[in-house]
């Protein structure tokens, strides 16, 4: 049936031919209004790499009567330092509370802000690549930043531990990104990274850290995929900055976050109003996140994308379902001649949906050095070509979107074809027949 | 037995304003071998009894019994093979596919019988060989001649082994030349392999040559 199906579509090329030039076009309008809403909605769905709603950080503002102007630089920090320690006492020592983290002003999910850097590796290579890096502070030789934090283990998938002997700084933890992008593998503890360049033996021995774990993607925002970046850990919290140090927080199992936060606004928020650790604002990383995408506008940008595609999509299905119709009502003599020769309304669908499918097909074949192109051209903002993620492949996006707007087409070619001939197969052979 | 057997056939059209009565009690026995031919004047209900005959139309009432078969109750699929199998059609306007070439055409009715390839090809050369077509199995039915089409949708009829040929007047679009011989071909079917043949006609020779004639007007049988 489907060599017939062939033969008949190669010796109507000319007449098929416009239908074939409309299929392509369709398909690459398709493809290029679709590649974004894919692209999007699979980074997207991608795991955040933490639980959003778990964990929480406490920003500080410089309270509005304390005035640090006459006193000494010292004097200034120790107060600070004093004041924050009592103020991560209070968090930490508080029943609902897990695990508390220090870390500095961007270093968590939807920062608005972020610090990048060179990063240069160790070996022989020396390969250096630029990504955004996080940093935690190690107090009294301890953090508890892994669990605030909820990152995965690579190897294992299980949570991500340290042993407690090996947190002496200079030490950090890298994505999976990270690690593939410098040293082209993923078993990278123990490996040294430097910042910046790498400096001779001994001249600068703060200028690099030993990797401590390898994490999984960690997400920086919804509609990207978890890119390359990394955890410092820092020994001491330095001078006096409310903006760079942040209390990070993860709740117990059970505890209402909404509540636990207005407990600290009403219960422990005063009593720091007038210190230099004053409570400005109190968020979990899903409302950060939320902040970061509104602020980026990633959500309207996303629905815009995908309005568009949509109304394409319903451009398309009026195009294409018209076609299919008319040509199919068209054959409405051909079709009574197939059933006066023993064709039965089922086989007469079947063989027109086979048409149709085989149409679609080829349209959608032809039209790939148009997509190829375009994709080529295409400026995505791919963060790393090798990663395991293939969100990340421009091939293999290429091939999701154009399984997607396949199908599609084949669904509306179908349906296109599927209403005019049950119709029209239905009708007695005779009646169509007579059709002139 | 009669191979075909009509009883109390009626056939009215309805639209919202007219109704139209194209068959008034038609009762017709047709025996195994018989050629008869079917004559009246246009409009009086000759082709929408052959069509009725050959299952393409649905009689308002009475019964129709084919090869045996009660065949007002049969259900789609039924109606499609026993059409495939014991039924051929020869129509005025050859009503070939024109975007497959005449092997392809001829094949088609097997295609519906789930034959293999290989064997559909020999059949479809074997009987485009029988009507003097086998140099023109790769053209396209756009570069025959009439009278070609004509074999062509002859050889598409034949190729099934139906039991009964209905064909709805074969020579009305071809010339004297070219009727005389399609009406050659369907007499030594008829002749040779026994097979039963109702000709629509409005020709009085070609009807002279066949086995009986009935007669039609105004949707009754006259003669």
């Amino acid at each position: 049936m489907i060599k017939m199906i062939f033969k008949q579509l190669w010796n109507q090329r000319r007449q098929n031919g416009w239908i074939l030039l409309e299929l392509i076009v369709i398909a690459f309008f398709l493809f290029t209004t679709s590649a974004e809403v894919v692209r999007s909605t699979a980074n997207y769905v991608l795991p955040d790499g933490y639980e959003k709603e778990k964990s929480y950080f406490i920003e500080l503002k410089e309270g509005s009567k304390f005035r640090y102007a006459r006193r000494e630089r010292e004097i200034r920090d120790s107060i600070f330092q004093s004041h924050f320690r009592q103020l991560l006492l209070t968090i930490k020592q508080s029943p609902e509370v897990e695990a508390v983290a220090i870390v500095r002003g961007d270093s968590y999910p939807g920062a608005l802000s972020s610090n990048g850097n060179g990063f240069v590796s160790d070996d022989t290579a020396c390969v250096r690549i630029n990504c955004p890096w996080y940093q935690t502070f190690v107090i009294d030789g301890t953090t508890d930043f892994l669990k605030v934090y909820g990152l995965k283990d690579a190897r294992t998938g299980g949570p991500l531990q340290l042993a407690e002997a090996k947190l002496a700084c200079p030490q950090g933890i890298v994505s999976v990104a990270f690690a593939r992008q410098l040293f082209g593998r993923t078993d990278v503890t123990g490996e040294k990274v430097h910042f910046g360049k790498k400096l001779p033996e001994g001249s600068n021995a703060n200028n690099y850290f030993e990797i401590v774990g390898v994490y999984e993607g960690y997400k920086r925002s919804n509609f990207h995929v978890p890119g390359n970046n990394l955890f410092v850990l820092t020994s001491t919290i330095r001078g006096r900055n409310e903006f760079n140090h942040v209390i990070a927080y993860r709740l117990k199992e059970g505890v209402d976050g909404n509540a636990f936060r207005e407990r600290i606004m009403s219960e422990i928020a005063p009593h720091y109003e007038t210190t230099p650790t004053a409570i400005k604002d109190i968020k979990s990383f899903g409302e950060s996140l939320k902040r970061f995408n509104d602020l980026a506008g990633a959500y309207s940008r996303y629905r815009y994308t995908a309005v568009m595609a949509f109304f394409v999509l319903l451009c398309v299905f009026l195009g294409m379902t018209g076609t299919f119709w008319v040509r199919c009502r068209a054959r409405r003599q051909e079709i009574g001649l197939m059933r006066s020769i023993g064709a039965s309304q089922a086989t007469i669908t079947r063989q027109f949906m086979t048409e149709a499918w085989m149409l679609v097909t080829i349209g959608v074949l032809i039209a790939q050095p148009l997509i190829i192109h375009y994709i080529h051209e295409l400026e995505w903002d791919i963060t790393d070509p090798t990663a395991h993620y293939w969100q990340d492949s421009k091939t293999w996006l290429t091939l999701a979107t154009d399984a997607l707007i396949y199908i599609l087409m084949v669904l509306i070619a179908l349906l296109g074809t599927w209403f005019p001939v049950k119709q029209a197969s239905k009708d007695l052979p005779a009646e169509a027949l007579r059709d002139e | 037995m009669p191979i075909i057997k009509l009883t109390g056939i009626n056939k009215i059209y309805r639209t919202n304003e007219i109704e139209t009565q194209a068959l008034e009690n038609v009762n017709l026995e047709v025996k195994k071998g018989e050629f008869l031919s079917i004559m009246g004047p246009s409009g009086c209900g000759k082709s929408t009894l052959l069509n009725i005959i050959g299952l393409l139309d649905k009689a308002t009432s009475g019964t129709i019994e084919l090869c045996g078969t009660e065949a007002m109750t049969l259900k789609d699929k039924e109606l499609a093979e026993f059409r495939n199998q014991r039924l051929g059609f020869i129509f005025q306007s050859f009503h070939l596919v024109n975007s497959l070439n005449v092997i392809d055409n001829v094949e088609l009715p097997l295609l519906y019988r789930n034959v293999s390839a290989g064997e559909r090809t020999r059949l479809a050369k074997e009987v485009l060989e029988r009507v003097g077509l086998s140099h023109r199995m790769r053209h396209m039915p756009m570069q025959l001649s009439g009278g070609q089409c004509q074999r062509v949708a002859i050889a598409r009829a034949l190729i099934g082994n139906p039991d009964i040929i209905l064909a709805d007047e074969p020579t009305g679009n071809l010339d004297s030349k070219m009727g005389a011989e399609v009406m050659d071909l369907l007499r030594q079917l008829n002749r040779e392999d026994g097979r039963t043949i109702v000709m629509v006609t409005h020709n009085e020779e070609q009807a002279r040559t066949t086995s009986r004639t009935i007669r039609f007007f105004d949707g009754r049988q006259v003669e």
